[in-house]
């Protein structure tokens, strides 16, 4: 009788089912499919079947996991204001500059000389940071 | 307002609103509490004024 060598089913890299099931309660809270999880963390699509079904190894699921963790954050970022919400804002604004000059013209226009500064130290820093983490410091020469 | 001022005010609030939201809503709160303020000091003003007391007295 042939005696055969068993193979272990259970894969050196194959990632705990504990590890998984956190993963997918992560994606269920996002609200994203699993598809398009893997997709975003660089893998392909048909990769889900095999995530699913807990044949998947650890790089897979901490790299799926990154990608929920940075989805996570995006979201609770402060959103960009819609137009809508943009027009609102800029009639707000100047609402409240007409009426800063008709009380107060002196302060409007120290205000006006305040808002050219703030934004000439913003365009200052964006400049200073796109030149501190530049890819190739020398690459524009 | 005048044009140009117009024109100047509205677009460093644009500017302002596209470098970042939380920037613009912060220089906004700022500039409500300003025109608040500036409400206040008149409406007690007025209010000196009613009362007889020489407004002169109380301008910085």
């Amino acid at each position: 009788m042939e005696k055969r060598r068993e193979i272990s089913a259970v894969k050196p890299n194959a990632a705990p089912k504990s590890d998984v099931d956190r993963v997918l309660k992560r994606l269920e809270m996002l609200g994203v499919s699993g598809e398009d999880a893997l997709e975003g963390a660089g893998y392909s699509r048909p990769t889900w079947f095999r995530f699913k079904k807990y044949e998947t190894s650890i790089g897979t699921v901490r790299a799926v996991e990154e990608w929920a963790l940075k989805e996570e954050a995006k979201r609770k970022r402060p959103s960009t204001p819609t137009s809508t919400e943009q027009q609102a804002l800029m009639a707000e604004w100047l609402a409240l500059g007409e009426q800063l000059l008709a009380s107060d013209p002196a302060r409007f226009h120290s205000t006006l000389d305040g808002l050219r500064d703030v934004l000439e130290s913003v365009k200052l820093q964006q400049r200073a940071f796109s030149k501190m983490f530049r890819a190739t410091p020398d690459g524009d020469r | 307002m005048e044009d140009d001022t117009k024109a100047e005010w509205l677009a460093l609030g644009e500017r302002l609103l596209a470098a970042g939201p939380d920037k613009f809503s912060e220089m906004l709160r700022g500039l409500r509490d300003v025109v608040e303020a500036q409400e206040t000091i008149q409406r007690f003003d007025w209010q000196l004024l009613h009362r007889g007391r020489p407004r002169k007295r109380y301008e910085a």
